[in-house]
Parts: structure tokens; sequence; C-alpha cells
């Protein structure tokens, strides 16, 4: 009988023992949460640390948990549709311009003033910021870098060619490549990117400074006129030249560049992280990498850059709204923003960061500030179908420097293909 | 004894309840998917939208007035045909030599089938570097036996598809040489040496002789080595993403730029559609001679 009793209480006890053990352990479920933080930027080698970095403090400050998913640039916005489609946890996501619209026209994202309030937003950020992240009055993206895309170049291989400026004018532009071929072969003067929809997205600058682009006011295509045309005769003469060269795309300029075998390339700021993740000091970049405005075509042209900018995004189906804010403010924090800044070349959006007098004085990011002055918004940041866009000016850009149509032949095809796409 | 009869089941209905469960998910995986997605083709599904509209012919009528269809099926047959045929006639050259059975020829069967297990991700991003225009190590080898090294070999359209079927080449070719060794160990040795006797050199040896005896299992291989290229897809994306100028772009990935990157997802079940229509062709002929072999 005793043992019997014995056995009933030992059983009761492992029984309320684990009824203890079960509430503790949904009660710590319940209290800490796991968001889900999507993007690229974490992939690439050079910003990991970065990101890995941010992720900690947001751990430390919340006592959440978050994971990061990461893909490919190329592949952002089909991966982040997808996930979001399955039904897979999806929180917070970075987005450049170029996919921005893809995702708020697929209606698949939050409002931030319904999260944070629009009074924290229009305290936080400039309103020329909040514009790009705005859709027919909806917040749905919180800047987070904003930048221009505009020419990078190496003063160190420009001063050995005998240019201790950059070039202002076209003339001066072709002089230069010429003087840095002739001083060394093996240096490609110019990583114009010539493959995936980099090489598609890169020619619309150059088209703007020839006088063309992709639309006029009224939706009509124009890539076809005698400006977009002249633009694309200056790419294949360019190559005759063996200034630019086939088969690099924006990574491949990166990394050659970063190893001292490019002169010039496009980039945003984002170029300082492959160049510091190849060893050089913070406070050295600039003489191995600086940015210069586009040359125009004749002196007195205004500079052409494009607008591009990073936002975060919060998913419609977040169950985490809220984690996911405290998130977004950890990442735009002074703390955060800075840090960022000068280990990754990433300009600060908030009011607050930007005043810093180390952003201020910053020898690297004054180019990109004044080219930002002038930065026009990519004309396919509002499609869609923005990618099947490029792809097309892509493969017509590549028809023609393959010497497989003429640049009028590329470009009419081009223009009718982008009507037929809508 | 004549009520336990009647309450037993026959052999067809043992046999349909057998296969009852294979089926269910046959048509669970396969035949759903595959029945909606030429459904799908008749819309103009997005993948940005939920609201979709029938839209008939539209989308066929679409793909076959693009100018670059034509273009891409062309494309396509030379990556099948190339991919096909290369690695079967190196595959066989070197399943011969290993038939030999010389010393250290099992050693060399095992290295062989090293290629096939590596991922095909893995294996166009080693192909990209070896052919990549400015550190490659095809141009570095050039440029120290004295040559510029400096050609884009994935960059121009002459040069571009040649090296993905090289590199599907050097990824295939175990697998054929694999069934091919299997294929010659069953040829009658009896046989190829009464026709040396009889005079007969290699090569009529091997036409007449070994081709024959074999005939079965090299028809099945390249059946299957056709359905598997025309189903390919890792390699061209890797190495090129279907350029430069579209000079990579086979069916495959014409269906996922479309899905993907052009979010039309009614275009896409459209190229897929015909795409599964050029595979049954294939696969018709393999399941014709896999039956005949029976």
């Amino acid at each position: 009988m005793n043992r019997k009793r014995i056995m009933a209480a030992g059983i009761c006890a492992a029984m309320m023992g684990t009824a203890i053990l079960g509430g503790a352990q949904s009660a710590f479920a319940e209290e800490q949460t796991n968001i889900v933080w999507a993007g690229w930027s974490g992939e690439e080698e050079a910003s990991k640390p970065l990101f890995q970095h941010m992720m900690d403090v947001y751990r430390e400050q919340t006592g959440d948990e978050v994971t990061w998913v990461g893909f490919t640039w190329a592949d952002a916005a089909q991966q982040l549709l997808i996930r979001n489609q399955g039904g897979e946890q999806l929180d917070i996501s970075q987005a450049d311009i170029s996919i921005f619209n893809t995702l708020a026209q697929a209606n698949i994202l939050a409002d931030w003033n319904e999260i944070v309030g629009e009074d924290f937003m229009k305290e936080t950020f400039e309103e020329s910021y909040l514009e790009v992240g705005n859709i027919d009055g909806k917040q749905y993206g919180m800047p987070w870098t904003m930048a221009a895309i505009t020419m990078v170049y190496n003063p160190e291989i420009l001063s050995a060619a005998g240019w201790e400026k950059p070039p202002v004018t076209m003339e001066e532009f072709e002089q230069c490549m010429a003087d840095i071929k002739a001083y060394d072969p093996e240096i490609i003067p110019y990583a114009l990117s010539t493959k995936d929809v980099t090489c598609g997205a890169d020619f619309v600058p150059w088209a703007w400074t020839f006088g063309g682009g992709i639309w006029d006011e009224e939706g009509n295509v124009i890539i076809n006129n005698e400006a977009g045309v002249k633009a694309l005769d200056w790419y294949v003469d360019m190559l005759n030249k063996g200034y630019v060269t086939m088969d690099v795309g924006r990574s491949e300029a990166r990394q050659m560049f970063a190893q001292g075998k490019v002169a010039f390339y496009d980039d945003a700021v984002v170029a300082k992280s492959q160049i510091i993740s190849n060893g050089v000091a913070p406070d050295d970049v600039v003489n191995v990498c600086s940015a210069m405005l586009r040359p125009v075509e004749k002196e007195g042209d205004k500079p052409q850059a494009v607008q591009w900018g990073g936002m975060l995004v919060v998913y419609e189906k977040s169950e985490y709204k809220e984690q996911a804010a405290e998130l977004a403010k950890i990442l735009n924090s002074d703390e955060i923003a800075l840090y960022y800044f000068e280990n990754g070349g990433m300009p600060p959006v908030t009011k607050s960061a930007a005043a810093n007098e180390t952003v201020k004085n910053d020898p690297y990011i004054n180019t990109f500030i004044e080219s930002t002055a002038t930065a026009r918004l990519e004309e396919t940041a509002r499609m869609t179908n923005a990618n099947e866009i490029k792809t097309i000016l892509t493969e017509e850009i590549q028809f023609a420097l393959l010497g497989q149509k003429t640049s009028q032949e590329a470009l009419d095809d081009a223009a009718a293909r982008i009507e037929a796409a809508g | 004894m004549r009520e336990k009869r009647s309450r037993g089941l026959t052999d067809a209905q043992t046999g349909i309840l057998l296969i009852l469960p294979g089926l269910a998910v046959f048509i669970a995986v396969i035949l759903f998917p595959f029945i909606d997605a030429i459904r799908i083709s008749f819309t103009d599904k997005s993948m940005l939208f939920p609201d979709w509209e029938y839209v008939a012919l539209e989308n066929y009528m679409e793909v076959f007035r693009d100018p670059y269809f034509g273009k891409t099926m062309l494309t396509t047959a030379v990556f099948v045909l190339g991919g096909t045929l290369l690695p079967f006639i190196l595959g066989f050259i070197w399943a011969i030599l290993l038939n030999q059975g010389f010393k250290g020829s099992e050693l060399l069967r095992g290295i062989t089938l090293v290629n096939w297990i590596i991922p095909g991700i893995a294996i166009g991003f080693l192909w990209s570097w070896i052919f990549n225009g400015q550190y490659g190590v095809l141009n570095g080898v050039l440029k120290a036996l004295g040559g510029e090294g400096n050609t884009p070999w994935l960059g121009q359209t002459s040069t571009a598809l040649l090296c993905v079927i090289i590199a599907r080449t050097w990824q295939m070719l175990p697998w054929y040489m694999a069934f091919l060794l299997g294929g010659l160990q069953g040829v009658s040795v009896e046989q190829i040496e009464a026709a040396r006797i009889d005079g007969a050199g290699n090569w009529k040896c091997f036409t007449r002789i070994v081709v024959p005896s074999m005939k079965n299992i090299i028809i099945l291989i390249l059946a299957m080595g056709l359905v598997g290229n025309l189903q390919h897809f890792d390699l061209p994306w890797t190495m090129a993403q279907g350029g430069p100028a579209r000079a990579t772009t086979t069916l495959s990935l014409e269906v996922y730029n479309t899905a993907f990157k052009n979010w039309d997802m009614g275009k896409a079940a459209t190229i897929g559609t015909i795409w599964a229509i050029l595979l049954a062709c294939f696969s018709i002929v393999y399941l014709k001679q896999v039956r005949d072999s029976d």
C-alpha cells in the first residue's frame, strides 16, 4: 500500500513538475519573439559582420530574437514575393528603389504611419526621403540608406596616368581612359556593366547624359531617339577601343576595382565596404576609391546620377509588426546609423545622424551627397515590371555591343519590346 | 468456401488497391499541378496580383509572335543536342578504354564518377571561373602560352553556349560512361574474337558487333539524356544567366524569367506547356524503348 502511495505521489510530482516547466516554457515563448529580417546586403561578404552587429544590438536591447534570411540582390523581389505568398514568416525586409514599387503594388506591405505614427516619421526623416517610400499617401517604405548611384574612380591609377583630378566632360573622360590604357594595358579603364540587369540600368544615366531616356513626359518610348542611339554608339566605340569589356556586371566591377584592376565604374556608396573588406583602412579609402560626378557632354551640363536608396518595409501578414518596428528604429538610431556609415559607407538618413560632424566632414561621402542633389529617380522605379524593362535593355545593348545589330536596330527593337511589355 | 470466395478480392481488385496510394500521390504531386499549369496558360495570372481572367489563346499567340521565341527554340535544340551527343561520344570512348581492364582502370572509373556527384550549381560556378574573361583559368593558361588571354568566353555569343555545353559534358560524361560500360560488359567477347579471325578491324567490330549489341541501352540513355537536357536549368543560369544577347537562353530559362522576373505566370505556363509537349515526344521514345527491351 505504501509503495503504491509513494508511486502515486511520485507520478503526481512528475506531472506537476512537467506542468510547471511547460508553463514556464510557454510563458518564455510568449515573451521572446523571433522576427524574420530579409534582404541581400547581409549576404555580401563585406557587410556580413556589420549586419551581425546590428542584430546583436537588437537582441541586447529588446531581449527578442531576429533571424536573417538572405538572397542575392537579383533574386530579392522574387524571393520576397514567394516567401510572402507561401505563408512563410517574413516580418521586415530591405527594399531598394528598384524593387520597392513591385512589392508595394502587390499589396503585401504595411503602412509605417500606422505602425510607428506619422509624427515619428516626420520628426525623424527629411520629407524628400519620405517621398521615395510613399505611394498614394501610404508610407510603405521607411528610409534607411539614401544616396545616388554615380561613378567612382581610383585616384592612384588616375594619378599614375597623369590625371590629378577626375575628368569632367566626355572628351576628357575618353582621353583619360586612353591614358590609363597606355599606362597599363592590364587595367580596365571603365568597368561598365555589360551583363545582367545592371547593364540596362546603367545605360539610362548615359542616355540622360546625351539628352535621351526611356520615356518622355507623355509616356512615349524614346529610347531609340537620336540621343539614345548616340549613347549606344559611344558604348560600342568604347568596347572597340578596349576601354570597356564584356562579361562584367556590378559584382565583378566591385571586386576588380577593389583589387586595383579597374579605374572607373558605376556604384553607390556601398563601394566603400568592398574596399574595406580588401584590407584598406576606412580613413584611407578615398586614396583608392573616390566618388566623382558623371562626365557631361559639354561643360556646364548637369551631371547625371540615379537616385538610389534602401528602405525598410514591414509586411502586412506579419504578426510582429511592433517588434519589426523596434528593429527599424534601432537600425536608424544614431549609434547604428553612424556605425554603418563608418564601416559600410552608407550615409544616414535621419535628421540627427546626418547632422553629425563625422558625416558632414567625411571626404568620401561628399561627392555622393553632391550627386544626390541632382539625382533622378530611375525611370522604371515606379513600374511593377521594372526588371523586365531592364532585361530588354540589357539584351538589346548586348546585341549592339556584339555587332549583331546596329545601335539604331537594337534600340528600335528595344522600343518595340518595351511598348509591348506595357 | 463459396461464401469466403465471394468475400475475397480478385487479383485485379487487389492490384487496384495496391496502386491506389501511389496513384493518389501521382495525382497530387504530378498530374494536378500539370493540368493546373495548362489551365493557367489560358489565363493572365500574375505573381503580383490575386485577380486573373481567362484570355483564351492569347498567351500562345503572344509566345509564337515573339521574335525571340524561335531563337530560344534553336538555342534549346543546340544545347540539348550538344549537351547529349558530346558527353555520349566522349563517355563511350572512355567506357571502351576502361573496359580494357588495365591496371588502375577501376580507380579511374571511381574518380570519373566524382563529376556527376557535384551539384550543378557548384559546377556552374567552377566553370564560370575557368571561362571568366578577366581572371579565368583558361585565359591564364593561354596567356602563359603566349596568347593574349583576354577573351570574354562567356561574354560573346560565339562561345558562350559552347562553354555551357562543355561544362554540361564534364558534368554528364560519367553518367553516360557508367551506363555504356555496363552495356559493353554484356557484349559477347566470342563474337568479337570470331569477327577478328574473319579479318574484321576495330572499327568494323565496333560498328557491326558492339553497337548493335548495345542498341537498346544506347537508345535508352540518349532518350534520357535528351529529356534531362531539355529540363536542364542550372548551368546556363549560373554561368551566363541566358546571355549575352540571349545566346544561352533555353526554354527552361525562358520559363523562369517569364514567371519570376516578369511575374507573368500565364505566359510562363504557356511556354511550360509547349516545353512539356516537346518533353513528351522524347519520353514516348524512351518509354517505347523500355517496353521493347522488356
